[in-house]
Order: structure tokens, then sequence, then C-alpha cells
């Protein structure tokens, strides 16, 4: 098969799957990056995040500390592929460790396992031209896995519909200006038995700039502000509440870029804090990521 | 003869000026009365006049002998505190304003002492939006004879506003305010006004020593304990005031049954609310709590006995009585529930001893759940982290 073959049937698979409703994507996180990998290339993304929940705040603010320790890890593996220009479809897989342990009266519960799998694709507009800010565009789908009432749920049985605008400035040659950027997700969820439809909005903006360049590669430090809000409380998995959440966020983050043409990974490490949640958890998450063009 | 006429003048003017004012000054009733429990051992007598003045309650234990309380000031509000009743007597009781007996003599059960093993209560819940159905409840709950009623929270919809009380409340529930005390907690409906401040002015509860109100608090009947939190408007984390206050009752505690009452469920089948399994449901099982009553979902669902969130032979049952008359909720059955159904009705518990009986009831009274524990005597010493051992008899659907 040749590869204009092959990339006219990668492309109408593409056109398929988003004339059968399911190219719809998806679970960010701060470091989550969205990028459209060359024509004929596949992009890897791996991201493992842990977020410590200290305690969770109601709607009228009063913050319910818990006695123990509670921890959500997450692990995503994202692959996606561009058959066509600007355009890659992927695929993405989570799972989920949620923790709960109170030493002091011996109460303890986990689970663990896969909460769904997610479908997306990405949309570069003018993504092959040098641009100063790039931008990416995803449609993402992801199937919740159902899951009876436990006290932590891998999953909270929704699924979900997202579009997601991803905006960041790629490093200029020479490389030592400020850069930024930023994520906007809207996210759908249909009504479910019992329960009325769920939408989230997301914000995120970064700036920051080199802080050291080794042999090609480069370390960057930006500093992240993020929004969320939620119609319905769902967190990590988690259904709390049938009523809004929302809450702030602020970290920061440290990139390392390898030097062009290699197939080393790319490396994120961010931490974030909550700020003013409401209806919501309330502590820090730490995220690691790898991702790597072939 | 002229000193004589002038005096005669005056008397007349008096007469005629009190035969004039006197209606003005008339007391009525506007709301009650109603009953309270300030304390273990207290019962108070509530009610509202439409103008301020003094409060009296005159009141017989089964002996005849007429005794008379009172308290201390004017006001449209009245509360009055009885004290030191036989335990468990059948009090008749009457109220007074301003010289006026506001309404018929009626009667209440005196509260137990911890001497007695036997009693039984009533749990109600959501009986906001009631109505007829409410009504109904409370006609069962005179009949039945229960000493109190225990309320789950939204008392009034749809906000807690002191206006919405009288109507959702006050008149469909009058003929058993009457008679016997209802142990409220805030739902979320209730604290929607003012923090539930017409809650806090309407119910008498004991103080807790910890707060300034008594939004939770705990009160012990004959052998049982209960304990009353607030998940709507309180902190209840493992920092706050309540927690600290919630364990060291629990610990404290000497009596053979403990029940924890709230709002929102930590197990249910509608909302459960995860945050208070997570931070409150492991305390219950550490101190032996035997049963958890909520609200908010409105339906009537137990659950198995659960130990460490998972449903066990033994733990806490967890019961939710949301069916005081708000339209009724659908559900998805969980794996930790034993019975659930979406109808109105109230809760019944007898106990006996070390012996619990709880039926659950529509508005005819018809029994459509039941549950039995028993537990072996003596009761646990007090201070010592205990495991009550339970043996379980589940009668099932009737």
């Amino acid at each position: 098969m040749s590869t204009s073959v092959r990339r006219r049937c990668l492309a109408s698979f593409v056109v398929l799957l988003g004339g059968a409703g399911v190219s719809r994507g998806q679970l960010i996180t701060p470091n989550s990056s969205i990028a459209v990998p060359p024509v004929g290339h596949a992009r890897v993304e791996t991201e493992y995040s842990l977020y410590a929940a200290n305690s969770f705040v109601d709607l009228e603010g009063h913050e319910q500390k818990f006695p123990g320790s509670l921890d959500f890890a997450l692990a995503i593996l994202r692959v996606s592929y561009s058959p066509m220009r600007n355009l890659a479809i992927g695929v993405e897989q989570p799972y989920r460790r949620s923790t709960f342990e109170e030493p002091g009266i011996e109460a303890s519960f986990s689970s663990k396992g896969i909460p769904g799998i997610g479908f997306f694709i990405d949309w570069a507009p003018g993504g092959d031209k040098p641009h100063r800010w790039r931008r990416v565009l995803r449609f993402g789908y992801v199937r919740a896995r159902n899951e009876t009432d436990q006290v932590l749920t891998i999953s909270d049985g929704a699924n979900r519909y997202s579009a997601t605008f991803g905006l960041d400035s790629p490093a200029t040659q020479g490389g030592q200006g400020w850069r930024g950027g930023g994520t906007f997700q809207l996210v759908y969820g249909p009504p479910l038995e019992a329960e009325r439809r769920y939408l989230e909005s997301r914000v995120q903006v970064e700036a920051g700039r080199p802080i050291l360049h080794v042999l090609g590669s480069e370390i960057c430090a930006f500093g992240l502000l993020g929004y969320r809000s939620l119609t319905i409380a769902r967190q990590e998995g988690m259904f709390f509440h049938d009523r809004t959440s929302q809450g702030a966020f602020a970290g920061l983050r440290l990139g390392w870029q390898p030097p062009a043409r290699t197939l080393i990974p790319s490396l994120r490490l961010s931490v974030v804090k909550d700020l003013r949640p409401r209806n919501a958890l309330c502590g820090w998450k730490a995220t690691v990521s790898l991702a790597a063009t072939f | 003869m002229q000193r004589t006429r002038s005096l005669v003048q005056i008397v007349l003017f008096c007469v005629t000026a009190l035969a004039v004012v006197e209606p003005a000054l008339a007391v009525s009733l506007t709301r009650g009365p109603y009953l309270g429990r300030p304390s273990d051992s207290a019962v108070a007598v509530i009610w509202n006049t439409d103008t301020a003045a003094d409060s009296r309650v005159d009141y017989a234990a089964p002996d005849g002998v007429w005794h008379t309380a009172t308290s201390s000031g004017v006001s449209a509000h009245h509360v009055v505190a009885i004290e030191g009743l036989p335990s468990g007597a059948e009090i008749n009781y009457r109220v007074f304003s301003g010289g006026v007996e506001l309404a018929p003599e009626s009667s209440f059960r005196a509260p137990r002492d911890a001497t007695e093993t036997r009693f039984r209560f009533a749990v109600i819940g959501d009986t906001a939006e009631g109505g007829s159905v409410l009504t109904q409840i409370a006609d069962r709950l005179v009949e039945s004879g229960v000493d109190f009623a225990v309320h789950t929270g939204d008392v009034v919809y749809p906000t807690g506003a002191q206006q919405n009380y009288d109507k959702t409340f006050f008149l469909p529930l009058a003929r058993w305010l009457l008679r016997g005390p209802v142990l409220p907690t805030l739902g979320n409906h209730d604290v929607m006004t003012s923090r539930g401040a017409a809650y806090l002015t309407n119910f008498v509860v004991p103080p807790n020593g910890v707060t300034r109100s008594s939004r939770f608090y705990a009160i012990r009947q004959a052998n049982a304990l209960f304990v009353c939190l607030d998940v709507e408007s309180s902190s209840f984390g493992a920092d706050s005031p309540q927690y600290g206050w919630l364990v060291r009752t629990l610990a404290a505690s000497t009596a053979t049954w403990k029940f924890v009452y709230f709002h929102e469920p930590p197990y249910s089948s509608g909302h459960p609310n995860h945050i208070v399994r997570m931070i409150l449901c492991p305390l219950f099982e550490h101190f032996g709590v035997d049963i958890v009553f909520s609200g908010h979902v409105h339906l009537y669902e137990r659950t198995w006995p659960i130990h460490d969130f998972v449903p066990s032979g033994r733990g806490v049952v967890y019961i939710t009585e949301g069916g005081g008359g708000s339209p009724l909720s659908t559900f998805h059955q969980e794996d930790y529930t034993a019975f659930v159904a979406s109808r109105f009705g109230y809760t019944e518990v007898q106990i006996d001893g070390g012996t619990l009986t709880l039926t659950a009831h529509d508005p005819s009274g018809s029994v459509f759940d039941s549950l039995v524990l028993d537990k072996p005597q003596p009761v646990p010493s007090a201070g010592v982290p205990i495991r009550a051992g339970h043996t379980r008899r589940h009668l099932g659907r009737r």
C-alpha cells in the first residue's frame, strides 16, 4: 500500500469517526500539551499525576478536613497519528487508583482500574506555517465505565464530549524571550438516569521563559493559573454533589525540551495548588509527563 | 354626697375604660403549643402569641397535683422549661399568656431517665411539602404513642424563612406537636435563609457546650443516645469543633443504643454524600453506633450493616427516611442496599432492653420494611472504643 493510499484510508477513518459521532475527547491535566505531529508521524504522551486532597470545601466555604489521607493517582497514555496535514486522530487510555486511609481508627479503602477510554481529533489550522502562536483544537469523547457506588469510585459513570482549544508560543531561534499559552476546555455530559446534564468549563493560562540551555536542550519555567466551573460536582472520578462546583488553581511547571530531531521525549513537571474551591476538593497535584514524536 | 357621686363616677369610668381596653389587650395564639427538649431531663413548652405577654404553663403528673412553671419577661415567642418530671410519666399541661388559657389541655410523655430500657420513637424527614401526607403521618404518630420524633431535615421549603414554617410544618403536624417533641436536624433547604436562623429560633434542643447555637447536639433517652449532627451549615472536618465534640460524645457514652442523625445520607441509592461518608462513617463504626438516620433523598432506604465502607455481617445500618411528603425521588439500587422504596411514610423504632425493632410505615400505618437488632447485655463501659457485637434478624418486606 503506497503512502498516499494509506493516508487516504486513515483520513477516511477519521471522517467516519466524526460522522459516527464518536470523535469527541478529554482528560487534561496542568501538563497536557496539545500538538499535531507531522504528517505520517505518531505522537505518544504519557502523564502520571498524584492528587493529594486535604479537605473538601462546600458551597458556603466550610472546609471539611479529612481525618486521614485521600489520594488520587492518574496515569494517562495518549497516542495520536497524523494521517493528513494539520490533523491527528488519537486515543487516550487512563488508569486511576484512589486511596483513603485513616490510620487513627484503622479505616481504609482503595480502588483502582480503568475508568474509561477516550478518543480525540486534533486540528491545527495553519500548523505547518511559522506563527508566533501555535493553535490546536481538540474534539474529544471519553466513554466512562459504569460503576456501582463505593466510597471511592474510579469512574463517575458520566460520558463526556469536549472541545479544547490550546494555544502556545513555540521556541523562537535563540529562544530567550517570554513565552505564553493556555488551554480552554468545554465539556458536556449528557443527562444520566437520575441526573441532569453536566457542563464543565476550564481555562488555564501560563507564562514563562527559558532558564537554562544545555547541549541543544532547553529548560523552561512557567507559572500557571487556571479556573474551572462545573454544573455538577464531579472530580477525580467521583460524584460529590448535584450542585455547582468551582475553583481556581495556580502552580509552577518546568519543561525540558530535548535537542531537535532526536527521539528523546520532552519532559514536563508541574505542581499545582487549588485556590478557593467551592463544592470541590482542595489539595495539591503533581504531574509528570513525557511526550515524543515518532 | 358630692364626694360619693364623684367616687361612683370614677369607678364607672374605670369599669368602662377596662371594658373598652380589655378586648384590645387579649392575647391570642399564633403558633403552637409545641414541645422541645432543652436537656436530657427537661421538656420545653413553646408557643407564639400575637402580642408580647407573660408565659405560664400549668402541668400535672399522674398524681393529679397541678404545678406552675413560668419564664421571666414578656415576649411573643414563649418558651417555658419544665424540670423534675417523673421519668416516662404522662404529663397533662395547659398554657397561659396574659392570664388567658390559649389552648385546650393536652399531654406529653416526660423524658425517661437512664434506668429505663423500653421506649419508642419515630423518624420523619423531608416533610417540607408534606401537606395531607404529613397530616396523616401526624395522626399515626399520635396513635402510636412514640415519645418523640427525630426529624432528618428539610423541615421547610423552599427556604428556611420564618414565614414558611407555619404552612409547611406547624399546621400539618399540629396534632402531633402538641404531644411530642421533634428533635430536628438542619437540612439544606433549612439553612438557605440566614443559615437557618428561623430553625434555631423555633426549635429547643440541648446546648452542645462548644458552639453558641445548637446546630449539633446530643440527648439521652432511657438506654439510648441520640446524636444530631449538622452537615449543612457547620464544618464537620477532622479539625472542626463538631468533629471533636462528636468523638468526645460517642467515646463517653455508656448508652446501650447509639443513634446518629443528620440530613444528607452517606449511603444512598439516590445521592450519597461521599464526604460525610469518608469523614464521619469511620467514627460511627469505631464507636459502635447502631443506626444512622438521614433524609435528603425522598424515599425510604435501609442498607445492610456496613463496615469499612462495604456491606458486611456487622457494622452500622444506614436508614434514609425522606418520605415525609415532598415529591418522591427516583433511585438506582446500590449493592449495599437491603431495601429501598420510593414511598411516603415514617419509621418507628421500639427499644426493649437489648432488642431493637425498626419498622417502616406508609402514611396509613401499614408496615413495608422491618429490622430487628439484638445486642448482648450488659452495656460496655464508658471511654472504651467498642465494637458492638450485634446479631441481626432481617424480617424483610411485608
